[in-house]
């Protein structure tokens, strides 16, 4: 099991190293002087471009850079924003809540959604139903998620007015207690399904191959043989076997829904880290953007290292093929 | 029978995707031959709701929606097969000569492959033309800086397959250089999977450039359907037709792709099942 | 528990299509056999002779998408079960008829205890008995320690894994235990212990074994009667010392004869000439009859329905050659 888990981390490390020197290329991109990358395109007090430039050696060689760069992030600073008056690291973290609260329920409802949909359709394979979930999976993967919310908006909140469009809570009254955690709920649905669909196709995909696998291994035989329900063999042993690709098809997708959550975020006003990005986007506050970038990407790997241990959770193999457990 | 009608129904929507697209193809090269019409003309009627005038309505400054659909075809497609067409190059020369020589060279570009994998992509396709500034090759190249490797992966399994077929073989024993057998004989041999996972692509590319102009991350004076759903976000209220009609057709034309791809990746291997 | 004596297993003319990328495939034609209560019977035959289709249909765990009874009857513990729906087999399943299979890596869900996995058994078929103390029963009956409950079927040996699978279907308390090639997949000194446990087990439990296997001596040492199944027919069949000893249809002949020919020349696969049948092309007539030396005209017309031994240990055969007795093969089967 310590055998499996360190590999895996080692595994994640140079990702991590690959990033950051991505991430430093980046700053060269920008046309004409790369200060304009650390700083920023907003009015900056005087000297702090001359002293930012001095700080990551820009009349240095580019290995010095790297350098003097990585060092600068070691010590957790990813810059300041001038247009938030505010470091970039902790601005982030603070919007990155938000993000978390609208991605976490949509990612927890997705995956329950598409593995029931495909429990019911997997074993009617070929069937109409089953079609249909196929179907409903090619348009979650079609869809673009941004104008999903948009109708979602016309529809929901505009023409039937049962949901509100923007924002997380009501601006008209200050709610508190139970009343304030109903409004966010309340505010969380249209976003919430927006990011949800995309995922419910991930999933009932990947589901629908593996619950017809597992209900095709021969231990279900063996089950069938004791003389269980056939309800009963497809919950205790066609079920199990069947989530552990699905849980890891969730991990490794952690990225994407990510990406799906900033988009959808713009749309709706969410106050998470795809507005910053857009409003950072608006005022070419460049660190800003080169911290997104940073943390969802080492986030996408911290998913995946979490993805390879639940995997091993799962399924008692992983953990044999590394050592005997305890 | 089932079979029968299952895969009737899977040769037709890839059938009519074909014929989308090819009507998509019709539209792009219409729209840049069709002489004395402007889509930025503005007009004194704006934001009509559809209309006999308007088919699909008109936009804040009176500019007709169905016009803007219609040139913005021009740059989902060129965006669509230019950035699937660079991966594919790309793609194939890394993956083919990975899977053929192996060893260190393998496990460099797996790794690398593995780092766009991880990576969110979107985010830093943003982060780089929001940087660099906005372009319609800028985008192409990030798309296809992203999307290789997958060609990449493909590309590599197959060439690993067929670089042990007796043929390739026969051909080694007539002397013909290692190099050589794998430019004339392995790659043709090994692209089948390709064109299929090129067609996806498209489609990825399709969705990602639209996402990024719906982020404002284009350039104001070139009409993409992306573009026109960044105005119409603000006019959700008012005008929802300009959110519609564009979302739409960036739906129906992914899909059109997508289906596409399903269809050639099967059409190709008669093996599959399904 | 006391048990009427009679059938608990009977296959009746038993004929089973399945339709595979549409053509159909004959599985079982007409092959009947008999289990009577207590009594031990072994099922020979190759691969694709329909002996495992036959231990399925008997659980009526054939799948029912592509698999279809085209006549004959299944009759268990008297009852026909020809036409039972899903539902109804499901209390024919474990007790009275268990089944222990083939591959017990697969066979054993990877991914749940051993000890769940017998637990099951017991809850679903004698639920009044106290469960961990009766699983405990399970291991000592197959002689397996009781930390075995703890591990998953990964961690256990072959052997081992063959063992907890025992126990799964001794949890159901059978009368009938069909045994699907239960050693093969294990080496032979595995074998050898696992056959013994089998024997042993069916002795002190009194109940019934339909031992299915590839190799005629494994089953000729631990059953009473012997079943040879070709292409899908039951072509002979008789007291295990008859069939044995004096084998009567040309294929058993040289089944035995290929047999004792691996254990002469070490290594070397002795074989019988010719090509099994193809399944989905199957010939009027005898189905050996491409292989058999002996093919008399009428083989080609048609199978007779039996010939029986005059004397000595019941044994009956499918084969025109004993029809007239004497003529040109002998009844000795040294031919």
């Amino acid at each position: 099991m310590r055998a499996y888990l360190l590999a895996r981390l080692g595994w994640a490390v140079p990702i991590v190293i690959a990033i950051l020197i991505i991430n430093f290329l980046i700053i060269h991109l920008v046309p004409g002087d790369p200060i304009q990358a650390l700083v920023g395109d907003f009015p900056t007090p005087p000297g702090y471009a001359e002293q930012i430039r001095k700080e990551y050696g820009l009349d240095q060689p580019l290995l010095t850079q790297l350098w003097l760069y990585l060092v600068n992030l070691a010590g957790g600073n990813l810059g300041f924003s001038f247009a938030n008056r505010q470091p970039v690291l902790p601005l982030i973290l603070d919007r990155a809540r938000f993000t978390l609260l609208l991605m976490l329920p949509a990612l927890t409802c997705a995956a329950v959604l598409g593995v029931v949909l495909a429990l019911a359709a997997a074993p009617r394979a070929g069937s109409l139903y089953d079609s249909s979930v196929t179907a409903i999976s090619l348009i979650g993967f079609s869809v673009p998620i941004f104008w999903l919310g948009q109708i979602l908006i016309i529809a929901f909140a505009i023409k039937l007015r049962w949901l509100p469009a923007q924002g997380m809570i009501s601006l008209r009254e200050t709610l508190t207690g139970w009343a304030a955690v109903a409004d966010v709920l309340w505010h969380l649905v249209l976003p919430g399904f927006s990011v949800t669909i995309y995922y419910i196709a991930v999933v009932a995909r990947v589901a629908r191959a593996s619950v017809l696998d597992a209900l095709s291994q021969d231990f279900v035989l063996t089950a069938k043989a004791k003389g269980l329900s056939g309800r009963y063999v497809l919950w205790r042993h066609v079920l199990p076997n069947a989530l552990i690709p699905v849980a890891t098809v969730i991990g490794y997708n952690f990225g994407y829904s990510l990406t799906g959550a900033i988009l959808v975020e713009t749309v709706f006003a969410w106050p998470g880290i795809g507005n910053l990005f857009i409003a950072s986007i608006g005022n070419r506050d460049y660190p800003v953007l080169q911290g997104i970038f940073l943390l969802t990407a080492v986030a996408v790997v911290l998913a995946n290292v979490v993805t390879d241990m639940l995997y091993a959770v799962l399924d008692p193999r992983v953990r044999g093929s590394y050592g005997k457990n305890a | 029978m089932r079979r029968f009608l299952d895969r009737f129904l899977a040769y037709r929507a890839g059938m009519t995707a074909g014929l989308y697209v090819l009507f998509l193809i019709a539209v792009a090269i219409a729209a840049a031959l069709w002489p004395g019409i402007d889509p930025h003309e503005i007009s004194d009627r704006a934001m009509v709701a559809p209309s006999m005038a308007h088919l699909l309505g008109t936009d804040e400054l009176g500019r007709d929606v169905l016009l803007g659909l219609i040139y913005g075809v021009r740059v989902s497609l060129t965006v669509g097969f230019s950035a699937a067409l660079a991966a594919t190059v790309i793609g194939v020369l890394i993956g083919a000569a990975a899977g053929f020589y192996g060893g260190w060279l393998d496990l460099v570009v797996m790794r690398i492959s593995e780092v766009f994998q991880v990576v969110p992509g979107f985010i830093m396709a943003a982060v780089i033309i929001a940087l660099s500034g906005p372009g319609l090759s800028r985008v192409v190249m990030v798309i296809a800086l992203l999307a290789w490797p997958q060609i990449a992966r493909l590309m590599r399994g197959e060439v690993m397959r067929v670089k042990q077929l007796e043929f390739v073989d026969a051909v080694r024993c007539l002397g013909v250089r290692e190099w050589v057998i794998l430019g004339t004989e392995v790659i043709p041999n090994s692209l089948a999977p390709v064109l299929a996972g090129a067609t996806l692509i498209v489609a990825q590319a399709i969705l990602l450039e639209a996402s990024l102009s719906f982020l404002g991350l284009s350039s104001a004076d070139i009409i993409s359907w992306g573009r026109m759903l960044n105005s119409g976000q603000r006019f959700l209220f008012n005008a929802p037709w300009l959110s519609i009609f564009p979302g739409f057709a960036i739906f129906i034309t992914v899909l059109a792709f997508n289906l596409l791809g399903d269809a050639v990746g099967s059409a190709l291997n008669p093996k599959t099942q399904r | 528990m006391a048990v009427q004596p009679g059938n608990i297993l009977e296959i009746d003319a038993l004929s089973v299509t399945y339709r595979v990328r549409g053509k159909t495939v004959r599985a079982m034609n007409a092959a009947s056999l008999t289990v009577r209560d207590g009594e031990a019977v072994g099922l020979v035959g190759e691969s694709g002779s329909g002996k495992s289709t036959l231990a399925r249909v008997s659980l009526g765990l054939i799948p029912r998408k592509i698999a279809r009874i085209e006549s004959g009857r299944i009759l268990i513990a008297g009852r026909d079960a020809t036409r039972f729906s899903e539902t109804e087999w499901e209390s024919l399943r474990g007790d009275p008829v268990a089944m222990v299979f083939q591959d017990p890596l697969t066979y054993l869900n990877p991914v749940m205890r051993v000890g769940p996995q017998i637990a099951e058994s017991v809850r679903r078929h004698t639920p009044e008995l106290p469960l961990d103390q009766r699983v405990e029963e399970l291991l000592e009956l197959v002689k397996l320690p009781s930390v075995v409950t703890r591990a998953y079927p990964h961690e256990l040996s072959g052997g081992m894994r063959q063992r907890a699978l025992l126990a799964v279907a001794l949890g159901c308390r059978p009368r009938l235990l069909i045994a699907d090639e239960p050693t093969t997949a294990l080496d032979v000194t595995t074998q050898a212990e696992i056959l013994a446990l089998l024997k042993d087990l069916r002795r002190r439990l009194g109940m019934a074994m339909l031992l299915i296997s590839h190799d005629l001596g494994i089953v000729a040492s631990a059953c009473e009667r012997i079943y040879v199944m070709y292409a899908g027919h039951t072509i002979e069949w008789g007291g295990a010392g008859a069939v044995f000893q004096t084998p009567a249809h040309p294929y058993t002949v040289g089944l035995l004869r290929a047999a004792h020919a691996v254990r002469n020349a070490e290594g070397r696969f002795a074989t019988i000439a010719g090509d099994p049948p193809n399944l989905a092309e199957l010939p009027p007539g005898c189905p050996f009859v491409p292989r058999c030396s002996h093919a008399l005209a009428e083989c080609s017309r048609d199978m007779p329905e039996r010939f029986d031994a005059r004397s000595g240990d019941p044994h009956s055969v499918r084969c025109w050659l004993y029809e007239k007795p004497g003529l040109g093969f002998d009844r000795a089967g040294t031919g």
